[in-house]
C-alpha cells in the first residue's frame, strides 16, 4: 500500500548514496582507524543507556493492583491468517483473573488461512468478520466502534498476557483520569531458537528494562502492539489508530501525547509475544518497525526537540533515531572489515597453497585487535552489561553461566544483523521504497 | 511532569567519566607495552653492540680462532631475539594511540646492522654455513602474499637451523638505508628476496628457498 509517499523511487540516487557512504566510511577507517569508526556511532546509545540507567536507579518501584473493582473491559484482537496462535490468544485472555466484566472481540480480517471458519465455531467472543484484509489498525478501530468497555485492550493475535496482567494494566490506568494508555511488560513467548532467545534478551532490556527508565522520564515512545491497555473515551477522541501507518502502535502514542495524555507503563502486566524464527522474517518485521519511525517522524515533525513534549522530545526520541541511524555507519564498517578480510584470507591462502607453505590460521590482514582496543571497548560496553543484569532481574530470567555465550552473541551477532536492518531501512527511504505492512 | 534535566546532566558526567577512563586504560596499556617492545630493542641493540666490539677486535687483531667462535655465539642470540622482537612489533599492530613507526625503524635499522655483521662475519671468519636471507615486504595491509611468504620463510628458518631471515618492509620511504638496499638489490615489488645477492622479484615456495641456500 502506498502510504503519504511523495514521488517516484530513486534508485540511482540510492545507488550514489551506498557508494557515497561506502567510500567515506572506507576513507575514515584508512585514516582514523576501524575503532573511531566503530566507536563514534555507539556514543549515542551509550548516552541513552546511561541516561536509562540512572532513570532506572531513580524510579521508584511500580505499585501492583489494588483489590477494588475496576470497569467493563474489552478485549480486541486483530486476526489476520493467525490459525496457529489465535486460540491460544483467546484461552490465555479467558484465563484472565481481571475482576470486572469482560468481553473478547475478535476481527477477522479477511484471513484465508482457515481460521476464520475456525474462529466462528469459538464460543464466548465476539467475533467481527471484515470482507477483505484492510490491516490491523483499520481491524481494531472497527472493533472500538462496538466495544462496550470503558477501558479497551488491544492484543496481537500472537500473544499470550498473564493472567493478572489486565487487571494490573487497567487498575494503573485507573489511578489518574490523564493517563490515555498503558503499556505492558513484553516478553518473547516460547524461546526455542537461538535467534528468539537474543530476541528474548532484546525484549527484557527494551520492553523491560528501557520502558521502565522511559517511564520515569515520561518518555515512553511505544505503545506495543502485542499488548497495551487504552481509555475507550480517549482513543475515541484522538480518532482511532491510524489506518494508512505502517507501525500504528508507535503513532497512537505520539498523538496521545500530543493530546496530553501520559502514557504509562507497568511491569506487572506480562504479556509473551511470538517473534520472528529466522532471520528474514526478522529483516521483515524490523524493518517495517524502523521505516515506521522514519515515516512518523515525517508525520509527526513537531513532536522533535520541542519543549513541550519534555524528554520524550527533546532527548529519548533523537537520541534513539540517531542511535539507529548510525547503524548504517556501523554496518559499513563492519562490511568494510569483513570484506577486506575475507579477501585478504582468499588470498593469503591461495598464495600459500602456490607457496606449498603449511597453512596456519593467523591474525593477519586488516583486523588486528590489540589488548588496549579490546580493553576499552568492553569498558565503554560496561553500562550495557549492568543494563543486561538488571533486565534479567526484572524479567525474573535466571543468570547464570550458561547465559554467557548467549550474551556474548547478543553483543557480537545480534548487534550486527540489528545495524543491518538499520542500514536497509536507511537506503530504502532514500530509495522511497513502497511501504508494506507484511 | 516535570522534566528531568538533571539526569541528563548526571549521564553526561557519567559519559564523560566513563570516556576518559576508558582512553586513559587504553592509553595506559599501549604505553606499558610500548615501553616493553623499546626496552627489547634498545637490549637488541646492546647485543649488537657487544657484536660490533668483536667484529672490531677481529678486524683490529686478526685473531680468529679466539673471537670467531664467541662471535657466532653472540650472533646466534641476536637471531632469536630479532625474531622475538619482530613478533612483538607485529603485535602491537592494532593499538589506537600509540604510533610504532619510530620504534618499527628503530629495530629495521639494528636489523639492517645485524644482516651487514653477518655478512661481516662471513667474510672475516670464512663461514659460509649461515644463510642469510633478505625478505623485503610491504606494510601495508593489502600484500597477503607478502604475509604468506613470510610464512614460508617460518617455515624454511624451522627447517634450516643456519638460515638466518632479515625482514625489512619495502615501502618505508623515510629510511635512507632501506632505500639504499632496495637501490642495491633493485628491489621492485613485494614480495622480494635476496639470498646470494641475487634477487627474487616473486615470491618463492618453500623447496625453491632451502635449494638456494643449500638446506637439504
Amino acid at each position: 500500500m502506498s502510504l503519504y509517499l511523495k514521488g517516484e523511487p530513486r534508485p540511482i540516487l540510492t545507488l550514489m548514496t551506498l557508494i557515497a557512504v561506502g567510500v567515506i566510511i572506507g576513507m575514515l577507517i584508512k585514516s582514523v582507524g576501524y575503532f573511531w569508526v566503530i566507536v563514534i556511532p555507539n556514543l549515542f546509545a551509550l548516552a541513552l543507556t546511561l541516561v536509562m540507567l540512572l532513570a532506572y536507579m531513580e524510579s521508584d518501584a511500580v505499585k501492583r493492583a489494588e483489590n477494588r473493582a475496576l470497569p467493563r473491559l474489552s478485549v480486541i484482537i486483530p486476526s489476520y491468517n493467525s490459525k496457529s496462535t489465535i486460540i491460544g490468544c483467546i484461552d490465555s485472555i479467558r484465563g484472565s483473573d481481571y475482576p470486572g466484566e469482560m468481553e473478547i472481540l475478535v476481527v477477522d480480517d479477511g484471513s484465508k488461512d482457515g481460521s476464520r471458519e475456525m474462529l466462528k465455531g469459538v464460543k464466548g467472543i465476539r467475533l467481527i468478520l471484515m470482507d477483505v484484509n484492510r490491516g490491523k489498525a483499520s481491524a481494531i478501530n472497527s472493533a472500538v466502534k462496538v466495544a462496550t468497555g470503558e477501558v479497551v485492550a488491544c492484543v496481537d493475535s500472537d500473544s499470550y498476557p498473564e493472567p493478572n496482567a489486565f487487571r494490573e494494566g487497567v487498575s494503573m490506568l485507573m489511578d489518574n483520569q490523564n493517563i490515555g494508555v498503558v503499556t505492558c511488560f513484553i516478553r518473547v513467548a516460547n524461546p526455542d531458537n537461538i535467534l528468539k532467545r537474543l530476541q528474548d534478551i532484546e525484549y527484557l532490556t527494551g520492553f523491560g528494562f528501557f520502558q521502565l527508565g522511559a517511564r520515569f522520564l515520561d518518555a515512553i515512545t511505544v505503545a506495543p502492539g502485542p499488548t497495551s491497555i487504552f481509555r475507550r473515551a480517549v482513543l475515541e477522541e484522538v480518532g482511532g489508530f491510524d489506518e494508512q501507518n505502517i507501525t500504528e502502535d508507535l503513532e497512537i502514542a505520539w498523538r496521545l501525547r500530543k493530546h496530553g495524555y501520559d502514557i504509562e507503563y507497568t511491569p506487572h502486566a506480562v504479556s509473551y509475544t511470538e517473534v520472528p524464527g529466522d532471520v528474514y522474517s526478522l529483516m521483515k518485521q524490523r524493518v517495517r518497525w524502523y521505516r515506521g519511525k522514519f515515516f512518523n517522524i515525517r508525520k509527526h515533525q513537531d513532536v522533535l526537540f520541542n519543549q513541550k513534549y519534555g524528554l520524550f522530545s527533546m532527548f529519548v526520541l533523537p537520541f534513539s533515531f540517531s542511535a539507529e541511524l548510525s547503524g548504517v555507519a556501523l554496518s559499513f564498517s563492519f562490511l568494510y572489515i569483513i570484506a577486506n578480510q575475507l579477501s585478504w584470507t582468499a588470498q593469503y591462502v591461495w598464495s600459500m597453497l602456490a607457496l606449498g607453505g603449511q597453512f596456519v590460521f593467523g591474525t593477519g590482514g586488516i583486523v588486528a585487535v590489540s589488548m588496549s582496543t579490546l580493553v576499552m571497548s568492553l569498558m565503554l560496553m560496561s553500562p550495557w552489561f549492568v543494563v543486561i543484569y538488571l533486565s534479567y532481574l526484572m524479567g525474573n530470567k535466571k543468570f547464570t553461566l550458561t547465559e554467557i555465550p548467549i550474551i556474548g552473541l547478543f553483543f557480537l551477532f545480534y548487534g550486527l544483523i540489528i545495524s543491518a536492518f538499520y542500514c536497509i531501512t536507511f537506503f530504502k527511504e532514500v530509495n522511497r521504497s513502497d511501504y508494506t505492512w507484511k | 511532569m516535570e522534566m528531568r534535566k538533571d539526569i541528563l546532566a548526571k549521564a553526561a558526567l557519567a559519559m564523560v567519566v566513563l570516556f576518559a577512563v576508558s582512553l586513559y586504560v587504553g592509553y595506559a596499556i599501549e604505553a606499558d607495552n610500548y615501553s616493553k617492545v623499546e626496552d627489547r630493542i634498545n637490549s637488541f641493540q646492546d647485543e649488537l653492540e657487544n657484536a660490533l666490539l668483536f667484529t672490531m677486535f677481529l678486524q683490529t687483531h686478526n685473531d680468529t680462532a679466539s673471537v670467531c667462535s664467541a662471535l657466532r655465539t653472540q650472533l646466534e642470540d641476536s637471531a632469536q631475539r630479532t625474531y622475538d622482537v619482530y613478533g612483538e612489533l607485529e603485535q602491537s599492530q592494532g593499538g589506537v594511540f600509540r604510533q610504532y613507526e619510530t620504534l618499527r625503524r628503530k629495530y629495521f635499522l639494528a636489523n639492517m646492522r645485524f644482516y651487514l655483521m653477518v655478512r661481516q662475519y662471513g667474510q672475516a671468519c670464512n663461514d659460509s654455513s649461515l644463510a642469510p636471507i633478505l625478505f623485503f615486504y610491504s606494510t601495508q595491509s593489502d600484500c597477503p602474499t607478502c604475509a604468506a611468504q613470510g610464512k614460508v620463510l617460518d617455515d624454511v628458518r624451522a627447517e634450516c637451523p643456519d638460515a638466518r631471515v632479515y625482514a625489512f618492509p619495502a615501502d618505508v620511504e623515510d629510511v635512507s638505508m632501506i632505500k639504499a638496499f632496495k637501490s642495491y638489490y633493485n628491489i621492485t615489488a613485494t614480495p622480494s628476496l635476496v639470498i646470494d645477492d641475487r634477487t627474487y622479484s616473486q615470491p618463492l615456495g618453500k623447496d625453491a628457498i632451502k635449494q638456494k641456500i643449500g638446506c637439504r
